[in-house]
């Protein structure tokens, strides 16, 4: 973490804010879970005209075996257009920071500490009294890390593509894995 | 744009900035930690005086669903007389300074004044942390708070000596007497900048 944002958590009354870049074919959206902040040359603003505002960040979990973080992102969009177009951008990529802004000068306090990052998966709209929130599921590349496939991995055929010919794995079906964090358990 | 409430009719109201502060206090009672969100803006409740229903009709525009509202901050106690033109002087101006530009010449505006910065359509509140008073040249660097929670751009209109409050007002409705002449009761509303 940033050695002056630390600083500035140390302070009586630090100013914080979330901020979400969400890459979208359409444009880039950055917005701020209130206020403004500029930072990376960019600008995040507190609300857009069609995505609306960022309405709330899921927990992000961590630290046990064989689970990765994915937080929902709830955005309450303001046009249907937008809610087509977040459907239509399936895997586009986001970013959460997590940071603070100076009280005096409005400035963002050395570098924003990115919180989590993902790619869209399914979009839903919900519809409640008073509000239309719009659910963000996601995917992310710790998600992907966790797969369990047959492209890559402790086994005979793996090993062969890698060393054909090479046939020492080929009678060692039993081979203990090393269980890594957060790996589970082989079956 | 906003639906202008009247002014006048006023009994009591009062400002506070939302959401609070996130302030934990540890088990024992003895430590305390504190931090803000940005993006903090305006409430106010206002409560009305009992009114002839014919007056509270102007109001009834309080419970529109269509539209937000703005009322008129009254604050002729503590500043009166012509504000000039008063504009934003440079955009993408942040933190607590807003520098404007416009102004009639040697105005004094005082500690607390609530002040609206119109920006793409939208009023935005603040209040001066300290006095001021305008230059010559009818500029001045205002000291706000809370901090500036949008991109003003240059020459957005500043609204000095009366300032609205924009947002939507919780309010629920008139109690009407009729055996004392339709007199209404005192009520009260909430508006909150939207944001």
């Amino acid at each position: 973490m940033d050695a002056l944002l630390i600083a500035d958590w140390q302070r009586a009354n630090p100013h914080a804010f979330i901020a979400l870049e969400l890459a979208l074919t359409a444009k880039t959206l950055r917005l701020t879970s209130g206020g403004v902040a500029v930072f990376g040359g960019e600008t995040y603003g507190p609300k857009d005209d069609d995505y609306g505002v960022l309405s709330a960040v899921g927990s992000i979990t961590d630290g046990l075996d064989g689970v990765a973080s994915a937080p929902d992102i709830t955005l309450m969009v303001k046009t249907d257009a937008a809610l087509a177009a977040l459907s239509a951008d399936q895997g586009a990529f986001w970013t959460l920071y997590w940071g603070s802004v100076s009280p005096s000068t409005g400035a963002v306090v050395g570098t924003p500490e990115t919180l989590s990052s993902g790619y869209i998966n399914t979009i839903t709209p919900t519809f409640a009294a008073g509000a239309r929130p719009v659910v963000i599921k996601s995917y992310t590349d710790e998600q992907r890390m966790l797969l369990r496939d047959a492209s890559k991995g402790w086994s005979a055929a793996h090993h062969r593509s890698v060393w054909s010919g090479e046939a020492g794995f080929d009678e060692l079906p039993g081979v203990k894995d090393k269980v890594y964090w957060r790996a589970n358990e082989p079956n | 744009m906003p639906i202008d409430l009247p002014s006048g009719c006023v009994a009591e109201w009062q400002p506070s900035l939302t959401p609070a502060p996130n302030r934990s206090r540890s088990a024992f009672g003895t430590n305390a930690q504190s931090y803000v969100r940005a993006g903090r803006h305006w409430s106010f409740s206002v409560s009305l005086h009992a009114m002839a229903s014919a007056k509270a009709a102007e109001w009834s525009e309080l419970d529109d669903e269509s539209e937000a509202v703005a009322w008129p901050i009254p604050q002729d106690h503590l500043i009166s007389g012509s504000e000039g033109a008063p504009r934003v002087a440079g955009g993408g101006q942040l933190g607590s300074t807003l520098n404007i530009d416009g102004v009639t010449a040697g105005l004094i505006l005082p500690k607390d004044l609530f002040i609206a910065v119109i920006t793409g359509g939208q009023r935005y509140v603040y209040r001066l942390k300290s006095a001021v008073t305008v230059s010559g040249t009818g500029t001045a660097a205002l000291s706000l708070r809370p901090i500036i929670r949008a991109v003003h751009a240059d020459n957005d209109v500043v609204e000095l000596v009366s300032p609205r409050v924009e947002g939507f007002a919780r309010f629920t409705g008139f109690v009407t007497q009729p055996r004392r002449g339709n007199l209404t009761k005192p009520t009260s509303f909430t508006i909150e900048e939207l944001g």
